[in-house]
C-alpha cells in the first residue's frame, strides 16, 4: 500500500511541469553556488601564494647575497662580519649576516590553509585575511589588515553553497510541497482517496516521503558533485568527515522545511493562506530573526571602538618615546640607514623595547575585542535555536573552516609562532652572532595545527541537536494537527 | 448495510444535522431529497468518517466509522458530484491507482479496461489524460472505480447533476447493475424524476433532519412533487 | 474640457468609480485579519530599524569626532622634532557617517573606518566593522532601507495577489465586467486600494523618521540635502509601484490566486535575494580584482621596477644628475638645497604615480563591477533601488572614494610641505653643520629639530561629500532603469488586465 502511494506521489510529481523546472533551478543554483564558492577559494589562496612568494623571494635574495659574501670572505680567508642594519641593500657586508635585519625583512608568511571542502563556504573569509606575515615587529598592523574586495559585493554576501543551502534550498522545498495536501483537497481528489481504507497521515506521509526522497537524494547527488569538482585532499578522512557533517546537516535542514510544509498543510487552510504562511515563515526564519539576534548581538556587546584602540596605541607609542627614546633616534628609527653603525645595535634594541611597550599597553584593549566577540557568540549560541537557519549558518561555517573559531586559534598559533620566531633572531642578534647562509633553512616556520574533527563536531553538536528536536516537535504536532483535519469543508 | 442513529453534527452553533435515524439494506437504492443546505451532504460526510459527529453513531456493515475508519472505508465506495481525478494521470492510470488503493491489487489491465469498457467509456478514451475529459467521462470512471472495489455500499452526492438526460438515463443503469449485485446504495440528488425511478426509497430532509419516508412504489411522480413541495414551505 | 469628458462613454466620472474601487479594496484588507499582523510587524520593524539606525548614528559620529579631535591634536602637538620625522607620526582620518546612514548604511560597515596617513605610504582604509562581528551579521543589517527593500514588496504582494485571481475564483469579476465597469478603471481603482493600504503602514514611519532626523540635529552635509531626501523617497515610491503593479498583473493573467502568489513569492525573492548576490558573482566574473596578496604583491613589483618606464632608481639617478648639472656642482653635499628631502619628496611623487594607478584601477574595478550590477537591474528591480538608496543616503563607494581620496590629498600635502620646507631649511642647516667640524655624531644638532609649530602648515582633513549633481551623474543608469521598470510594470498590468480571461482554470 505505501509503496503504492509512494510511487503514485512520485508519478504525480515527475508529471507536473514546475515540478522538473525546480529541479533544474535547484541544480543550476548548486553548481554557481560551488563555482562562485571555488572561485573564491581560488583567489583567496592566490593572495596567500603572492604574499609568501613575495616574503620568500625577499628571503633568497638575503640568503644568496649572504652566500655570495661568504665565498668571497673565504676566498679571501677573512672571516664573516656582521652588517649594520639598514633599509638598502647596499654595503659591503650584506644585511643577511644581521640577524635582527633577516628577523624584520624576511618575514615568515602564516597561512591559515583551506579545508578540503571550504569552496563549499566563504564565512567571513572574504574579510579575515587568511595570512599574517609574521616579522620581529608587533602583529597590531598586521592583524588589523582585511581581504580586500568590493564592498558591495561584501554587503550582497557571495552567492556560495551556504546561501544555496540556508536561503534557496527552503524556497525550492516550500515551492513543491506547500500545498502538497491542500490542493487535492481543493482539487476534489482528497476525498476520492480517502474514500478507500488508508488513513490521512499515512498519504501525508507518502507525500511528504515521496517529495523529501527526491530531494535529498537529488542534494546528496549534487553535493557529491560539488565535492569532487571543488573540494580539495579527497584522499583525507577530514575532508569526507566535514563533507558527512555538511550533508547530514543539509538534509537535517532540508527535512525542517518539509516537516513546517506538512505542520501547515496539516492546518486544513487552502492553498493560497499555506503559501502566505510558508512564504512568512521563510522570511521570519532566514532573514528577520537572524537579522535581530545579529542587532541584539550587536547591540549588546559591541566591539570596543576600532577608534579608541588608535588614539590609545598612538598616546602609549608617546609615552614610550619619551621613555625610550630621543628625539634622534626618533629620526633614526624611521630612516635606519643613516643610524652611525656603531650604534645601530643599540638603536634595534631600544626600537624593539618601544615596539613591545605599544603592544603591551593596546593588549588590554586587544583582548576587549576578543571578549566582545566571544560574548556576541555567546549570545548568539543561546538565541539560534530560534531559527533554523542561524544554526545552519554555524554549523556550515564550522564544518567547511570559515568559523571564528577556527579563525582565532590561527591567531592564537600565529601569536606563539611570533614568538618562536622572534626568540630565534634575537638570541643571535644581541649575542652578535652573524648569520650564514646555511642558517637559512633552520628558520621557524609555521604550519596551521588543524584542530581535531571532534573539536569540530563538539561545536556543532548543540545546532544539530537543536534542529533535531526542532524535526521531532514539528513532526509530532504535525501530525497531531492532522488527527483534526476536516477532510469535508463545511 | 448502512446505518444512522441520532446522528448530529454542530458546525460553530450551527446543528447542521439533528438527530438523523437512516438504515439502508443490501439491494436497495436510498434516494436523499432537500434543499441545499438540508444536510444530505452533511450526512454522506459523516458515513465517510470526513467530518466528526458530534454525537450518534454511523456504522458501515454494523461496523462505527468512527472506531473502524480503515475497515469501514473497505465497504465503501464514493461517487461524489463531479468525481475528481489526477488530471496528469489517464482514466485508466486513476483507476488502477485508486483501485490498488482499494485494496485490490489482484487485477490485470484486461481487467481493469474490462471495468471501463463495462461502464461505457471508448477504449481509446481510458488512456488520454483525464483533464482532458469531460464531466460525463469522469463519473464512468467513478462508476468504473466503485465497480473495481467491489463496495457493498455506495455514497453518492448528487452523482448526475450538470449531466446531460442520456448520461443521466446511462448512469442510473449503472446504478442498478450495483443493486443486483447486493450493494445498498445511498444517493443524494435534486432529481425527483430520477429518484422515483432509480430509488426503492426516497427520504426527505429539511433543516438537519429526516422529515419524510417512503417507498418508491408507493407513490406516483406527481405524489413526490406534491410532497416535496409541501415540506418546502 | 467637461464636454468631452461628458461625451466619452463613461456613464460614471472617471475618478469617482476609481475611487469607489479603492475604498471597496481597502475596506476588504482592513476587514482581513492578516492585514493587521502584516502591518503591525512591519511597522514594529521598520520603527526598531530606524530607532537601531539612529542610535548606531550617534554613537557612531560622537565616536568619530572625538577621535578626529584627538588624533589632530597628537598629530598638531608632537613635540618638536624633526619634520620628516613628524611626517611619519603622521596623522589618522577618521570617515564620518553619511547623514542618512541611520536609514540605509550602505557598504559603511564593509569599507574601512579610518586611513592613516604617513609619509612614503599611501595606506588602505583599514578597520572593516564588520570583522569585528559574528559571523551572523552577513544574513544582512536592519535597517530601514532593508525593510523597505525587502519586506514591503512582500506586503505588497500579500495585499494583491488575488486582486483579481480571487475575484475571478469568486465570480465577483464576471459581475463587475457584465455591469460595465471598464477594466482600465478596476486596475487604477485597485491600485489606488491596495496603494493606500501600504501607504498607511509605511507613512507613520516616514513621517517618525524625519521627526528622528529633526531630533537628532543631523546637520545635512552635501548641497541639495532636501533634493536628496525626495529623490529618495520618490524613488521607494517608485519601487512600491513597480510591485504594485506586477502584482496586479500576475493576478490577472494567473489560473488561481495560489499560482499568483507562487509565481509573484519567486519574482520577490528572486529580485530582492538571488539576483543582488548573482548580480555580485557575475561582476566580479567580468571584472576581476585582486586579493590583498595579489595587489600587494604587484604594487610592491611596481615601486621597484616602474610602470614600464625607466626603473624609479634610474629616474632618481637622472633627477640627481640634473640637480647636479643646474648648480653646476660634484656632490649633493655641495647643493644649496638639502638632497635628502628633495630625494624623498622625489621617490613619493614617483609612488604616487603608482598607488594611482594601483588604487585608482581598483576604484575603477568596483565602480565598473557597480555599473555592470546596475545594468543587471533590467532583471530585478531591487538592483538599481539598492544602489540609488546607498547614493543619496551618502553610503556607498563613492561617497567612500571620497573619503579616500580626501584623506590621500591631506597626506600628499602634509608629505610635500613638510619636505620642501626640509629641502630649505636643511640645505643652510647643513652648511652651518659642515662649518662647525666639531660637532658630534652623539649631539641632536646633527639633525634639524624643528619647532611642533610647523605641523601647523598641514590643514587637518577636509572632507566634503560628492555633490548632488555628481550621484546623480554616478547613478543616471540606476534611475532610467527603476523608471523603466515603472513604465512597463502600468504597462504590462494594463495589457494583462484588457486579456484578463473570465474562465476559471
Amino acid at each position: 500500500m505505501y509503496a503504492l502511494l509512494l510511487g503514485h506521489e512520485t508519478k504525480i510529481l515527475v508529471r507536473a511541469p514546475a515540478f522538473s523546472w525546480i529541479l533544474l533551478l535547484l541544480a543550476a543554483a548548486v553548481a554557481i553556488g560551488a563555482w562562485a564558492g571555488g572561485t573564491h577559494l581560488a583567489r583567496i589562496e592566490r593572495g596567500a601564494a603572492y604574499a609568501t612568494q613575495d616574503a620568500l623571494a625577499d628571503r633568497e635574495k638575503l640568503r644568496s647575497d649572504l652566500e655570495g659574501y661568504e665565498q668571497r670572505m673565504a676566498a679571501r680567508g677573512e672571516s664573516v662580519q656582521i652588517a649594520a642594519y639598514s633599509h638598502s641593500q647596499r654595503g659591503a657586508v650584506p644585511q643577511g649576516t644581521n640577524a635582527g635585519s633577516v628577523g624584520l625583512k624576511a618575514p615568515e608568511i602564516a597561512v591559515l590553509p583551506a579545508t578540503g571542502i571550504q569552496a563549499f563556504a566563504v564565512g567571513q573569509s572574504d574579510l579575515l585575511l587568511s595570512y599574517v606575515p609574521v616579522t620581529t615587529a608587533g602583529l597590531t598592523t598586521a592583524l588589523q589588515a582585511s581581504e580586500m574586495g568590493n564592498p558591495v559585493d561584501l554587503k550582497r554576501g557571495p552567492f556560495d553553497l551556504s546561501f544555496v543551502v540556508i536561503f534557496l534550498l527552503p524556497i525550492f522545498i516550500l515551492a513543491i510541497s506547500y500545498d502538497m495536501l491542500s490542493s487535492e483537497k481543493e482539487r476534489g481528489t482528497l476525498a476520492m482517496v480517502l474514500a478507500n481504507p488508508l488513513s490521512l497521515s499515512k498519504l501525508m506521509s507518502s507525500k511528504l516521503v515521496s517529495r523529501a526522497l527526491i530531494i535529498l537524494t537529488v542534494i546528496v547527488a549534487l553535493g557529491l558533485g560539488s565535492l569532487v569538482t571543488v573540494g580539495s585532499a579527497l584522499g583525507s578522512a577530514d575532508t569526507w568527515t566535514r563533507f558527512g557533517l555538511w550533508l547530514a546537516s543539509t538534509l537535517l535542514y532540508a527535512v525542517f522545511w518539509f516537516l513546517l510544509s506538512v505542520l501547515v498543510n496539516a492546518l486544513g487552510r487552502n492553498s493560497a493562506t499555506n503559501g502566505i504562511i510558508l512564504a512568512g515563515a521563510w522570511l521570519a526564519f532566514v532573514v528577520v530573526t537572524p537579522t535581530l539576534v545579529s542587532v541584539w548581538a550587536t547591540t549588546a556587546y559591541p566591539a570596543p571602538s576600532r577608534f579608541d584602540f588608535i588614539t590609545a596605541s598612538r598616546a602609549a607609542q608617546t609615552e614610550s618615546e619619551g621613555n625610550f627614546m630621543r628625539e634622534l633616534d626618533q629620526y633614526y628609527y624611521d630612516h635606519v640607514e643613516y643610524v652611525p653603525s656603531e650604534r645601530v645595535n643599540d638603536f634595534l634594541s631600544v626600537t624593539r623595547a618601544k615596539n613591545e611597550a605599544v603592544d603591551r599597553a593596546v593588549a588590554p584593549l586587544w583582548a576587549q575585542f576578543r571578549t566582545q566577540l566571544v560574548k556576541q557568540d555567546e549570545l548568539v549560541a543561546r538565541f539560534q535555536f530560534l531559527s533554523p537557519a542561524i544554526m545552519m549558518q554555524r554549523v556550515l561555517n564550522d564544518v567547511t573552516g570559515v568559523s571564528a573559531a577556527r579563525y582565532q586559534r590561527f591567531v592564537d598559533q600565529v601569536q606563539t609562532f611570533r614568538e618562536e620566531w622572534t626568540s630565534y633572531f634575537t638570541r643571535r642578534f644581541l649575542t652578535e652572532q652573524a648569520m650564514r647562509s646555511s642558517d637559512f633553512n633552520t628558520f621557524p616556520s609555521f604550519r596551521y595545527v588543524e584542530e581535531p574533527i571532534g573539536a569540530v563536531m563538539k561545536r556543532a553538536l548543540p545546532s544539530i541537536a537543536g534542529i533535531v528536536v526542532i524535526l521531532v516537535v514539528l513532526a509530532a504536532g504535525a501530525f497531531a494537527a492532522l488527527r483534526r483535519y476536516q477532510v469535508a469543508a463545511r | 448495510m448502512l446505518e444512522a442513529r441520532e446522528l448530529r453534527k454542530v458546525y460553530n452553533g450551527y446543528e447542521a444535522l439533528k438527530g438523523l435515524d437512516i438504515s439502508v439494506a443490501a439491494g436497495e437504492i436510498y434516494c436523499l431529497l432537500g434543499a441545499n443546505g438540508a444536510g444530505k451532504t452533511t450526512t454522506i460526510n459523516l458515513f465517510l468518517n470526513f467530518i466528526d459527529p458530534t454525537s450518534g453513531s454511523a456504522k458501515v456493515d454494523g461496523l462505527s466509522v468512527v472506531d473502524h475508519p480503515i475497515e469501514t472505508k473497505q465497504r465503501l465506495a464514493y461517487i461524489p458530484e463531479t468525481v475528481m481525478l489526477y488530471g496528469s494521470l489517464s482514466g485508466f492510470e486513476n483507476l488502477s491507482y485508486f483501485s490498488k488503493l482499494g485494496g485490490h491489487n489482484e487485477y490485470s489491465r484486461a481487467d481493469l479496461l474490462g471495468f471501463l469498457d463495462r461502464v461505457g467509456l471508448q477504449s481509446e478514451a481510458a488512456h488520454k489524460r483525464v483533464s482532458t475529459y469531460s464531466k460525463g467521462m469522469r463519473q464512468k470512471v467513478g462508476v468504473a472505480i466503485a465497480l473495481a472495489k467491489k463496495a457493498k455500499a455506495l455514497l453518492l452526492d448528487e452523482p448526475t447533476s450538470g449531466l446531460d438526460p442520456r448520461a443521466s438515463n446511462e448512469f442510473s443503469e449503472l446504478l442498478r447493475q450495483f443493486q443486483s449485485d447486493g450493494a445498498a446504495i445511498l444517493m443524494a440528488t435534486h432529481d425527483l424524476f430520477r429518484a422515483k425511478e432509480t430509488g426503492t426509497r426516497i427520504g426527505i430532509m429539511r433543516g438537519g433532519a429526516l422529515v419524510r419516508e417512503m417507498a418508491t412504489n408507493e407513490v406516483s411522480h406527481a405524489d413526490i412533487e406534491r410532497i416535496y413541495l409541501e415540506h418546502m414551505q | 474640457m467637461s464636454n468631452v469628458l461628458g461625451a466619452s462613454a463613461a456613464p460614471v466620472r472617471r475618478p469617482s468609480m476609481i475611487l469607489t474601487i479603492a475604498r471597496k479594496e481597502l475596506r476588504e484588507i482592513f476587514r482581513d485579519g492578516r492585514f493587521f499582523w502584516t502591518a503591525a510587524i512591519m511597522f514594529v520593524l521598520l520603527v526598531s530599524a530606524l530607532v537601531v539606525g539612529a542610535h548606531r548614528y550617534a554613537t557612531y559620529n560622537t565616536m568619530q569626532s572625538h577621535a578626529q579631535e584627538v588624533s589632530d591634536g597628537q598629530f598638531y602637538t608632537q613635540g618638536d622634532k624633526n619634520p620628516h620625522s613628524g611626517a611619519h607620526y603622521g596623522n589618522y582620518a577618521f570617515r564620518e557617517a553619511g547623514p542618512l546612514s541611520f536609514f540605509d548604511n550602505g557598504v559603511d560597515p564593509y569599507t574601512g573606518s579610518f586611513i592613516f596617513m604617513e609619509a612614503h605610504k599611501q595606506n588602505p582604509a583599514r578597520a572593516v566593522q564588520a570583522g569585528d562581528t559574528s559571523a551572523l551579521t552577513r544574513f544582512g543589517d536592519l535597517n530601514g532601507a532593508m525593510i523597505l527593500q525587502v519586506l514591503m514588496p512582500l506586503l505588497i504582494i500579500f495585499l494583491g495577489f488575488s486582486a483579481f485571481a480571487g475575484e475571478r475564483e469568486r465570480g465577483t469579476l464576471r459581475q463587475l465586467l457584465s455591469i460595465g465597469v471598464p477594466r482600465g478603471r478596476l486596475l487604477w481603482g485597485k491600485a489606488l486600494g491596495i496603494g493606500a493600504a501600504v501607504a498607511l503602514v509605511i507613512a507613520p514611519c516616514i513621517i517618525l523618521g524625519a521627526v528622528a532626523i529633526t531630533l537628532l540635529d543631523i546637520t545635512p552635509s552635501g548641497d541639495a540635502f532636501g533634493a536628496r531626501i525626495g529623490l529618495l523617497a520618490a524613488s521607494y515610491a517608485a519601487y512600491a509601484v513597480i510591485f504594485l503593479f506586477l502584482t496586479l498583473a500576475v493576478s490577472a493573467v494567473a489560473s488561481s490566486p495560489r499560482t499568483a502568489l507562487i509565481a509573484l513569492v519567486g519574482f520577490w525573492a528572486f529580485s530582492a535575494f538571488i539576483m543582488p548576490k548573482a548580480a555580485s558573482e557575475i561582476a566580479k566574473f567580468v571584472t576581476p580584482t585582486p586579493a590583498l596578496g595579489e595587489f600587494d604583491a604587484r604594487l610592491q613589483e611596481t615601486r621597484a621596477k616602474g610602470l614600464g618606464g625607466p626603473p624609479p632608481r634610474a629616474r632618481l639617478a637622472q633627477y640627481r644628475q640634473s640637480l647636479l648639472d643646474e648648480y653646476g656642482v660634484e656632490d649633493v653635499a655641495d647643493l644649496p638645497v638639502y638632497w635628502v628631502a628633495l630625494s624623498m619628496q622625489r621617490l613619493e611623487e614617483m609612488d604616487h604615480e603608482f598607488y594611482d594607478y594601483y588604487y585608482k584601477g581598483l576604484d575603477n574595478s568596483y565602480l565598473e563591477q557597480r555599473r555592470l550590477q546596475d545594468m543587471l537591474g533590467v532583471l530585478a528591480p531591487t538592483l538599481p533601488l539598492t544602489s540609488i538608496s546607498m547614493g543619496l543616503s551618502g553610503t556607498d563607494l563613492l561617497h567612500q572614494r571620497d573619503f579616500v581620496n580626501a584623506a590621500e590629498a591631506t597626506r600628499r600635502e602634509m608629505v610635500t610641505k613638510v619636505n620642501g620646507y626640509l629641502a630649505e631649511m636643511a640645505a643652510s642647516f647643513n652648511a652651518n653643520l659642515r662649518a662647525d667640524a666639531t660637532t658630534d655624531i652623539e649631539s641632536n644638532d646633527r639633525v634639524l629639530i624643528a619647532d611642533e609649530e610647523v605641523f601647523r602648515m598641514v590643514e587637518p582633513v577636509r572632507y566634503s561629500p560628492p555633490s548632488f549633481a555628481a550621484v546623480m551623474r554616478e547613478y543616471l543608469w540606476a534611475f532610467l532603469i527603476l523608471a523603466l521598470w515603472v513604465l512597463a510594470a502600468i504597462a504590462i498590468a494594463r495589457v494583462a488586465v484588457a486579456r484578463i480571461s473570465l474562465q476559471s482554470r
